[in-house]
């Protein structure tokens, strides 16, 4: 990790602002983009992603560009209790996923969304 | 909408698309890509039901480019289709889930099955495509006018698909007429419904009933004796190609290994053991390479049936203190062989669940079957 890497400000849609590095940032291929076309400001605005979702939303990206690119064990089992919530929470996050264009986020909500109502059934 | 007849799954689902149910408005909204996204990693029979809900989900499910993509990751992970034969009973059949239709009762499965598409043809000349996932199927027009019965025993039919034209093809070796010494060719396109003849040298080659069969990239390829007799699917031309004399007579199936053409055959020398070669195009030649040993029942090679994709050959056999057959799924990554008993002669093939449906495609309707002791019975079962 560089020791000056640059931080992104993300505004949420009730207008909470968050900090985050930008190789976390650059994890939603839709930030990346803005970023890199200078399509946005010092404050990137998020107004379909509320804050609570967003926080989580920050919380996957940084374990998964922090971990160790071999650990698999260990990003599946963070995986499986991530996604081990409240189904409109759940429907929240595939929503800000496929929003942010996460695709691996958006495989793993979609996949428990889909077990879900499986089981249901 | 109930929630016994679609239960709580439906609901939860239907909720989130942001309807007024039940006079509440929920506030998350689901557009059709999300909702795409979600049907895709749901089972056939699901989705099936899935479609009688709304005219949303009706739409979505029914577009043929999604019915595309669901075929695709449907052919990632392939399971076996069994189906016992009524005919064979006499033994207790074990677990079924669908009725085995009795239109197809006097019936064979013909080659493989692609894209969840069967292929059934029976003694009287009758063939049929089905798709069991979706319950509907069709019968094919007549290639040929009426011949007499014996000549119908040595009709060769073959089934296969070109995945250029998107077209299910249904090839069939005839004799016309007694004093025919080499077999004419029909070729059925789905896209046309009809047949179109023609003859080929090559049919001198096909001895007997030809052997087995398959699809590789686009062009079908039959086992007869020491050769492969191959059919561009698309260009519906005919070819050959030899297979090595070293092969010998003692050669399994011909197989789909991971898009390459694949012959199991045992040798005997120096290399002792069965192994798997391919044919594959190296530096713009077509050659066969030795592609892996296989270590399950090195005495015998007949057991092999098919590559079911992710490392596992399956199979069948009879093991000799036992008089059931047994299905074979062997591992080549961990060289590990698993059984399972199966008590009924039966067809199995490998499947994909899918909701594939051509044209003139009509519904089957549910039609039991009965055994020979007059109990109602279903027929036809698909394991994981």
């Amino acid at each position: 990790m560089a020791s000056e890497s640059k931080m992104i400000m993300l505004r949420s849609s009730n207008n909470e602002v968050f900090e985050v590095e930008e190789a976390l940032a650059f994890e939603s291929q839709t930030i990346k983009h803005m970023i890199e076309h200078d399509c946005a400001d010092t404050v990137i605005p998020l107004p379909k992603v509320s804050s609570n979702i967003l926080a989580k939303v920050i919380e996957y990206c940084k374990k998964h560009v922090t971990s160790p690119k071999d650990d698999n064990n260990e990003l599946e089992s963070f995986d499986a209790e991530f996604v081990n919530i409240d189904k409109n929470v759940l429907f929240g996050l595939m929503s800000a996923a496929n929003y942010l264009n996460i695709k691996s986020f958006l495989d793993l909500t979609s996949q428990a969304l889909a077990d879900i109502i499986e089981e249901k059934c | 909408m109930s929630q016994r007849k679609y239960g709580i799954g439906f609901l939860f689902l239907f909720d989130s698309i942001g309807y007024v149910y039940k006079g509440k408005k929920f506030a998350v909204y689901l557009p059709e890509e999300l909702l795409t996204n979600i049907f895709l990693r749901l089972g056939v029979n699901f989705l099936l039901r899935c479609k009688s809900v709304c005219k949303t989900w009706l739409s979505v499910i029914s577009n043929p480019l999604f019915v595309e993509s669901q075929l695709r990751r449907a052919l990632m992970t392939p399971t076996l289709l069994i189906i016992d034969y009524p005919r064979a009973a006499g033994l207790p059949s074990t677990n079924i889930v669908n009725p085995f239709p009795r239109l197809f009762e006097k019936c064979n499965v013909v080659s493989c099955s692609y894209n969840g598409i069967v292929c059934l043809c029976d003694d009287n000349d009758a063939i049929y495509l089905w798709n069991p996932s979706i319950g509907k199927f069709k019968k094919l027009p007549p290639a040929t006018r009426n011949r007499p019965p014996c000549l119908l025993r040595y009709d060769k039919v073959v089934f296969g698909y070109d995945s250029i034209s998107d077209d299910y093809k249904v090839l069939k070796m005839v004799y016309e007429n007694s004093k025919d010494f080499m077999r004419k060719v029909y070729v059925y396109s789905t896209k046309t419904d009809s047949w179109r003849r023609f003859e080929d040298r090559i049919m001198r080659k096909l001895n007997g009933f030809g052997q087995t069969d398959i699809v590789v990239n686009g062009v079908l390829y039959i086992k007869s004796g020491s050769e492969l007799i191959t059919f561009d699917l698309h260009r519906e031309v005919f070819g050959l190609i030899r297979v090595p004399d070293f092969f010998g007579k003692n050669m399994s199936n011909v197989l789909d290994f991971e898009g390459s053409v694949g012959i199991v055959f045992k040798s005997v020398g120096d290399a002792e053991g069965i192994f798997l070669w391919t044919l594959d195009d190296v530096s713009g030649q077509m050659q066969w390479t030795k592609k892996l040993r296989i270590n399950a029942y090195p005495g015998s090679l007949w057991w092999l049936y098919c590559y079911l994709g992710a490392g596992l050959f399956f199979g069948k056999m009879v093991p000799d203190h036992d008089m059931f057959i047994h299905h074979i799924l062997y591992d080549y990554e961990t060289e590990e062989t698993k059984l399972h008993v199966r008590e009924n002669v039966c067809a199995t093939v490998k499947y994909a669940k899918t909701l594939v449906s051509l044209n003139g495609f009509e519904p089957l309707g549910n039609m039991p079957t009965k055994s020979i002791t007059g109990k109602k019975r279903s027929r036809g079962s698909s394991i994981d």
